[in-house]
């Protein structure tokens, strides 16, 4: 009995592989895998993005609409919204420029989700994307940092996304929120001239690929009205040294990063919550034996 | 460094400080010299993929300040230009695709 009052409840809210899903930020890095995965598993996908954006990617993409506009427009997001049976809502602006335009930040982050949950149809599922920054700086506690951390606004970006996912439970609306780790891609990638991290900090990645797997389990699931974090696992826990010259070293590249005075918001996180989605598919080990390889193709080894 | 950069960083100096170049034009080719000097260090442009818009970006320096040198019409000039903007643009833009962001 218990198990068939489960069966009905989470049915109801399943994700349909024939159902269409709106991505915002569609055009983006997550954006982009996001919809690929979504379309690989027989989904419809409306990817949304700003006009001027590289959608070079997405296009080529089968059983995908592009919907060029502005988030912060409600014109254009409740057309992007029409027929939507499902929203992943990643669209947002992102560091450094957060930090360098507040009112951007609030615009886009929290007005963008509040126009989000505005306009897609009664009912629609949504799965979130916000970020373990919200955790703020904590070196020096004792990790890895679960989901029950209390959540710091230490600057323009942490604070958006606290009050967006505010924004996100309290719309009643069935939702999932993912608070993602910093996203690693498997390309070559350029140092900024200040790492976001200290060399003796732990940090936890994540390779796009498996983050895109966690919000495409997460409509699989259904929405339970739950927090996950999602993070690389285990494998990807290390410190911000070792990071950069494991990362670099593969690629076949010397560099000498520099590294900030203070501790920042990167830290190991607890997964076990989200771990049942099974996204945790690529080790550090594999990540690496592709930056080998693309070192090697890009004549840098 | 990339040499083919820093030979494309040398020419743009030499090239926005000749008389014969419009003020908006010389603003213009300062403004590429400066992201050209921005992305000096960077990696892409060492690799296969980025050598050959390195080299172009050097080329693109050198044929603006050949066609001024050389007397080429104002419209020709302008185009030279019109070139040397957009590959620093495109240099710009990838540059940033590849930045390293942690959110």
């Amino acid at each position: 009995m218990v198990q068939l009052i489960h069966a009905v409840i989470f049915t109801d809210t399943k994700h349909d592989p024939d159902m269409t899903t709106l991505v915002t930020g569609g055009a983006g890095r997550l954006g982009y895998w996001t919809a690929s995965q979504l379309t690989d598993a027989g989904h419809r996908v409306k990817a949304f993005d700003l006009p001027h954006v590289d959608w070079s990617h997405v296009e080529s993409l089968p059983n995908t609409t592009i919907h060029r506009g502005d988030i912060t427009d409600p014109d254009d997001v409740e057309k992007a919204c029409r027929d939507a049976e499902a929203v992943v809502h990643l669209a947002a602006v992102l560091p450094p420029v957060s930090e360098e335009n507040r009112e951007l930040t609030q615009r886009v982050n929290v007005q963008g989700t509040l126009n989000i949950l505005e306009a897609a149809p009664p009912g629609t599922p949504i799965v979130f994307a916000s970020s373990i920054s919200t955790y703020g700086v904590t070196n020096r506690e004792t990790p890895p940092m679960k989901e029950t951390h209390p959540q710091t606004a230490h600057d323009n970006y942490s604070e958006s996304k606290i009050m967006a996912e505010k924004a996100v439970k309290g719309s009643g609306r069935p939702y999932t929120i993912l608070r993602v780790a910093p996203i690693s891609v498997a390309d070559l990638l350029e140092l900024p001239d200040e790492v976001a991290y200290r060399a003796d900090q732990r940090v936890e990645f994540i390779v796009v690929e498996d983050a895109a797997q966690a919000i495409v389990r997460c409509l699989d699931e259904g929405p339970r009205d739950r927090v996950y974090n999602v993070a690389g696992g285990p494998s990807w826990q290390m410190r911000g040294e070792e990071y950069l010259t494991r990362f670099y070293g593969a690629l076949g590249v010397e560099v000498e990063p520099v590294y900030p005075p203070s501790y920042t918001a990167v830290d190991w996180y607890d997964t076990s919550r989200s771990r049942h989605l099974g996204y945790q598919r690529t080790s550090f080990n594999t990540f690496e034996e592709r930056l080998v390889a693309l070192g090697e193709e890009l004549g840098l080894r | 460094m990339s040499q083919p950069m820093e030979s494309a960083k040398a020419t743009l100096d030499a090239l926005a400080e000749q008389d014969g170049l419009p003020e908006e034009q010389a603003e213009r080719v300062k403004r590429a010299s400066k992201i050209v000097s921005q992305n000096l260090n960077k990696i892409w442009l060492r690799t296969k993929v980025g050598k050959p818009t390195a080299e172009s970006m050097q080329e693109a320096a050198e044929d603006a300040l050949r066609k001024l040198e050389a007397g080429a019409s104002q419209e020709e000039v302008k185009a030279a230009v019109d070139a040397v903007e957009a590959k620093a643009k495109e240099i710009e833009e990838e540059s940033r695709r590849r930045s390293m962001v942690v959110t």
